[in-house]
């Protein structure tokens, strides 16, 4: 085989074999809990309806994260933060980082606003 | 001594070593520190001891820019002034309030609030407050439970108020000092003696006498080594605008300052905060016993980084806060009477709404109401209507002006406070549809004010940036002072009455050591 095939050959190789790995890794929707979309903080002070109403209006304010794979990969990528322990501390955290969002005038963390949006997404499929 | 104006003969002269215009917290303040002194002091005042309409009227005046309430009920014109509707709220100006600010316009004060500090101890007497502590931990040993919320303290402290025990709902001024001021052998009071004019000597460098009138039609003259106006800086600014006919620009305006920068307080249901758990404390509510109050306050280094001005949150249960209509709204009647009934009723028909609402996760929530400076605006000002009150004096004209930096630091300092809040996890809080949209400079007509009229009359260094300098003395005439908040050069965050009646008693020091030396 000619130095030049082989190197052509050898490239498509690596990249038919790196495809799923790449599509895994970008495009999947990793595994978590649903149970975890509903925000546990929030709770307390807001009932099912208010819950929904500002995850509906997070997704319409921000469109790239749109979807059940954007909003599960923001949250649980990390396999670690599949716990309501860790989502709590992440809510503190972006409070501290200053990663907050206004949905109809309520200041909330990312962590926090996103799983609203999640919650409404999984519940409106449902 | 009492004498009613109106029962003097025409053209009466009256002569002392101090004539003080107005009996509000500042010229009562003033005048009580010269009691059983040599010295002869002439206290006039417009009123009488009660209230009087036709007199109330002397007080009317014209609108424009952002909406305001009626002037004709923003004061009263009777013994104890505007103090007989003071609720009363008292804490000092912080360091900061007296900084150059350089995000802040016009902020330079000529004094430190270390020139200031020994006369805020004095004016604790006259006012009625407890002793002169504003330290939580000095309070905390007051009574138990006045727990502060864990916030982060380097972004967010504890602003302690003392309530007056002279406040407008405790009785007010006059039933503490009416008897004092009349029973005294050198404070010469005169009611129904409403200044309509200031007359200077022919240089205008020194006043020689004020025109009193009352509705007799009778005019006398009131002659003195020293003039104080203590009658607002709304009205202060009028007068020396409308003794026009030796200065044609006023007294005292010969740089067009006087009446410019009018201040208030923004005192603006901000936000809803709602405790995520149950916090128990006592330390945020309105504390009669005590005669005491808590805000949460935002830290001058922080105010520096965001560069906002200054201002405080207090807390209201939001239950009933949402009943209740803007006091803007309910103080809209001329009558200070009928505006007083209006803003109650809307109080305890809020009160009783609340009561049936307040169940669940809402019997946690707290509604901010934001108390703030207001940036100095020489846009912001008080001048002279074409109309004339019955005496003939032109009516005052306000043109209340804000600015996108008010409006940015209202909001932002929710949003501070949103994020500790947050921080710590205890709460969440919504903000008022008016403050969501960064890019929205405008405030809405439901914008309340505390009826604290300020800077009209700022103190500077060079009259060409001031009114009055250091000392409270208008620049250029060396015996006429101004006593009160109208000499403020920023509004502070706190209600202006401590600050003014301090003011007060540093300028009769001044006053008395000038007398000294001229003697």
């Amino acid at each position: 085989m000619k130095r030049r095939n082989f190197v052509l050959l050898a490239s498509a190789g690596v990249v038919a074999v790196s495809i799923p790995a790449v599509n895994h890794f970008f495009y999947s929707i990793p595994d978590y809990n649903k149970k975890l979309s509903s925000p546990q903080l929030l709770s307390l002070i807001w009932d099912e309806a208010t819950i929904l109403s500002i995850g509906s209006k997070y997704r319409e304010k921000f469109h790239e994260e749109n979807s059940e794979r954007a909003l599960a990969r923001a949250l649980f990528l990390d396999p670690a933060n599949q716990s309501f322990d860790k989502l709590a501390e992440m809510t503190q955290a972006d409070f501290s980082q200053g990663k907050t969002v206004i949905i109809d005038g309520w200041v909330l963390s990312q962590t926090e606003a996103r799983q609203c949006a999640l919650h409404h997404l999984l519940n409106q499929k449902a | 001594m009492h004498i009613d104006a109106r029962k003097l003969p025409a053209n009466s002269i009256i002569e002392g070593d101090i004539c003080i215009i107005g009996t509000g917290p500042a010229g009562l303040s003033m005048a009580m520190d010269w009691m059983n002194t040599p010295y002869k002091i002439i206290l006039l005042e417009s009123g009488g001891f009660e209230y009087d309409d036709k007199v109330q009227d002397f007080l009317a005046g014209e609108g424009t820019g952002q909406r305001y309430f009626p002037l004709r009920s923003t004061r009263l014109s009777m013994f104890g002034g505007t103090g007989g509707h003071w609720a009363g709220m008292c804490s000092p100006f912080d360091e900061i309030d007296f900084e150059k600010r350089d995000w802040v316009p016009d902020s330079e004060w000529p004094i430190t609030r270390k020139d200031l500090d020994p006369y805020y101890e004095k004016a604790h007497q006259p006012l009625k407050l407890g002793p002169y502590n504003y330290d939580l931990t000095y309070w905390q040993k007051q009574a138990p439970n006045l727990n502060p919320f864990p916030l982060d303290e380097k972004v967010i402290w504890n602003k302690i108020w003392q309530l007056s025990n002279v406040a407008g709902w405790k009785g007010g001024i006059k039933p503490v000092y009416k008897d004092k001021i009349v029973n005294s052998p050198n404070i010469h009071l005169y009611t129904y003696a409403t200044v309509v004019n200031i007359m200077a000597n022919e240089s205008v460098n020194s006043i020689q006498e004020v025109v009193v009138k009352n509705h007799t039609n009778n005019t006398h003259k009131v002659r003195a080594k020293h003039f104080v106006l203590a009658t607002g800086a709304i009205q202060n600014a009028r007068m020396l605008l409308a003794a026009n006919e030796q200065a044609k620009k006023g007294l005292g305006n010969d740089n067009d300052l006087v009446g410019r920068y009018f201040m208030e307080h923004l005192e603006v249901d901000t936000a809803e905060m709602w405790l995520l758990k149950p916090f128990p404390t006592d330390l945020n509510i309105f504390n009669q016993t005590l005669m005491f109050w808590n805000e949460l306050a935002i830290r001058k280094e922080i105010q520096r980084e965001e560069k906002i001005l200054n201002g405080t949150c207090g807390l209201q249960p939001t239950a009933r806060a949402r009943q209740t209509s803007p006091r803007i709204d309910t103080w809209q009647n001329e009558d200070p009477r009928k505006s007083l009934d209006n803003m109650f009723k809307s109080w305890s028909d809020a009160e009783e709404k609340a009561k049936t609402q307040n169940q669940g996760a809402i019997s946690r929530a707290f509604t901010f109401l934001t108390r703030m400076e207001q940036s100095p605006n020489p846009d912001s000002r008080v001048t002279l209507s074409e109309k004339k009150d019955a005496m003939g004096v032109p009516l005052a004209n306000l043109n209340w002006a804000l600015t996108p930096l008010d409006k940015r630091s209202l909001r932002r300092i929710n949003q501070i406070i949103a994020r500790e809040v947050g921080k710590a996890g205890i709460a969440r809080i919504k903000l008022h549809d008016f403050l969501v949209n960064e890019n929205d400079d405008s405030f809405p007509k439901s914008t309340n004010a505390g009826w604290h009229h300020m800077g009209t009359t700022r103190m500077s260094t060079t009259p060409k940036k001031g009114v009055v300098d250091i000392h409270c003395q208008v620049h250029g005439i060396n015996n006429l002072h101004v006593a009160g908040s109208g000499c403020y050069v920023t509004a502070g965050a706190p209600n202006p009455t401590l600050t003014l009646v301090a003011f007060a008693l540093r300028l009769s020091d001044r006053i008395k050591e000038r007398m000294k030396l001229d003697s």
